[in-house]
């Protein structure tokens, strides 16, 4: 169960989120980032290329900008993201970063100097393990080409793969799926809420912002767990309204709602 | 699959009652099984006699009372401590209601003088169901004369869930029951280890209920 919000606390006390994100895209890192206000962090900061900060800025007046070096996230930048990473309770990582080889070699450095870090997306196919204070978050195709494993159509048979890789990894395992696999190596647990509305672009984005909101206050299975279950209902929601129509920032409008009992 | 040796959290409970309730097992229903395993075990072991019941007002009395309209043919007398308007919750005030129009006789005990000692220490079996796994706070009166008359008591006792009083993480308490059985439901608890006399048993949450994820995983 996640942890009661303290009536006396102050601004930054329910989480400051680093979203680093941003380069080959520049939707993602701002979707990330207000899915994790709308799910309660006080302080979300976007990390980006300078080619995309601005744009990125221009989104929202509620985000706050750190603009990197160059047009990629590169290991040029790890100095700046390390002084950012200080200030922020948990970081967010991958979303819209791109494939390239100078990312990938920061990723590599960033990872290790998180306390707690949300790694989805493009930072998925850099990382090294064991990884320690880490969730992951990736779909089928991307944990089958992170751990070179072949997944089970059985749900029992594939759950066990995620908790026994969970377990020799170190990270918390969010498998992405019609039924969302959770995993800290020790429990497993599934969620069923979502819809195939949700396969539409930027869903996960959203999903890896409201982990990071959660994980600022609970544990790393407790922010995955409940996290894909808030994502996946306000995802719900949002299906009821607009059906396949239904859009990532649809999904970012219901968060509220489905953290209501 | 994990064996009955599996150990569960005061936490994990209260999650696991609001998952069952959203995958389409009401409280009202565990509350029914629950009830009726109680009488079940005191079955096999008395054919007959008189029970005292001693309950509170939040949902391990409530499990009680359902035992108690299970156990026909005994003669059973339920001690709540308190008023019944008090029951804290609709379940446990739904099963105290259903039991009006039967044998069982009702008596509030709304301080510590109206504890009907005699009946009590001349019962064949004692049922606690004062406090359950969600006790917080201090012990009150009349709970406390309670607790102290059943463990004063030569009598064949059996604790709901826990012994009440016991804090069911830690197996600590200011004053706790010491009960001759426990019945504890659904998975042990860590409080209960090494306690003697334990029975674990099943009221019927689903498998679904820890296995996927639910409002109770994020709702206290």
């Amino acid at each position: 169960m996640l942890a009661p919000r303290n009536s006396e606390s102050h601004k930054g006390d329910n989480g400051r989120i680093l979203v680093i994100g941003g380069g080959a895209y520049v939707g993602a890192p701002a979707l990330t980032a207000l899915a994790a206000l709308r799910a309660g962090a006080d302080i979300v900061t976007v990390a980006a290329p300078s080619s995309v900060s601005g744009i990125i800025a221009s989104f929202s007046p509620n985000l706050i900008i750190s603009s990197l070096t160059s047009d990629v996230l590169v290991p040029d930048d790890v100095p700046i993201i390390t002084e950012l990473i200080a200030k922020h309770d948990v970081v967010v990582i991958g979303m819209g970063l791109g494939k390239s080889e100078p990312a990938a070699r920061a990723v590599r450095a960033i990872v290790p100097l998180c306390k707690k870090v949300v790694i989805d997306a493009d930072a998925l196919s850099a990382l090294e393990f064991p990884l320690q204070g880490a969730i992951i978050t990736p779909h089928v195709g991307e944990f089958e080409s992170l751990s070179n494993m072949h997944l089970p159509k059985d749900l029992k048979k594939r759950t066990e793969m995620i908790k026994k890789f969970a377990k020799d990894s170190g990270a918390v395992v969010l498998l992405k799926g019609k039924m969302d696999i959770i995993s800290d190596g020790e429990r497993a647990k599934i969620n069923k809420t979502g819809n195939p509305g949700m396969t539409v672009g930027g869903t996960g984005d959203v999903l890896a912002g409201i982990v990071g909101a959660l994980y600022a206050t609970n544990s790393a299975f407790e922010a995955a767990l409940v996290g894909a279950f808030i994502n996946g209902r306000a995802g719900d929601f949002a299906f009821n309204k607009y059906g396949f129509g239904l859009l990532a920032t649809d999904v970012i409008d219901n968060i509220p709602k489905a953290m209501k009992p | 699959m994990e064996s009955v040796t599996e150990i569960i959290t005061s936490k994990q409970i209260r999650a696991i009652d609001i998952n069952s309730e959203y995958v389409g097992i009401p409280r009202l229903v565990l509350m029914e099984n629950a009830g009726k395993a109680v009488a079940n075990v005191v079955r096999e072991r008395f054919d007959k006699g008189k029970i005292t019941i001693l309950a509170g007002r939040g949902n391990n009395g409530g499990d009680a009372f359902v035992a108690a309209r299970h156990l026909k043919g005994f003669d059973v007398q339920v001690m709540l401590l308190g008023s019944a308007d008090d029951i804290k919750t609709k379940e446990a005030k739904i099963n105290w209601d259903r039991l009006k129009d039967t044998k069982v006789t009702l008596a509030e005990v709304r301080s510590s003088k109206d504890l009907d000692k005699t009946y009590i220490m001349d019962s064949d079996v004692i049922i606690d169901a004062i406090f359950g796994t969600g006790i917080t706070g201090k012990i009150r009166e009349p709970e406390a004369t309670a607790i102290d008359l059943i463990n004063a008591s030569n009598t064949f006792v059996i604790s709901i869930d826990i012994p009440s009083g016991m804090n069911p993480d830690t197996g600590k308490g200011e004053k706790i029951v010491h009960p001759d059985l426990t019945i504890t439901f659904h998975k042990m608890k860590r409080g209960l280890i090494g306690v003697p006399n334990v029975k674990v048993v099943d009221i019927g949450i689903p498998e679904e209920a820890e296995l996927l994820a639910g409002p109770g995983d994020f709702r206290c």
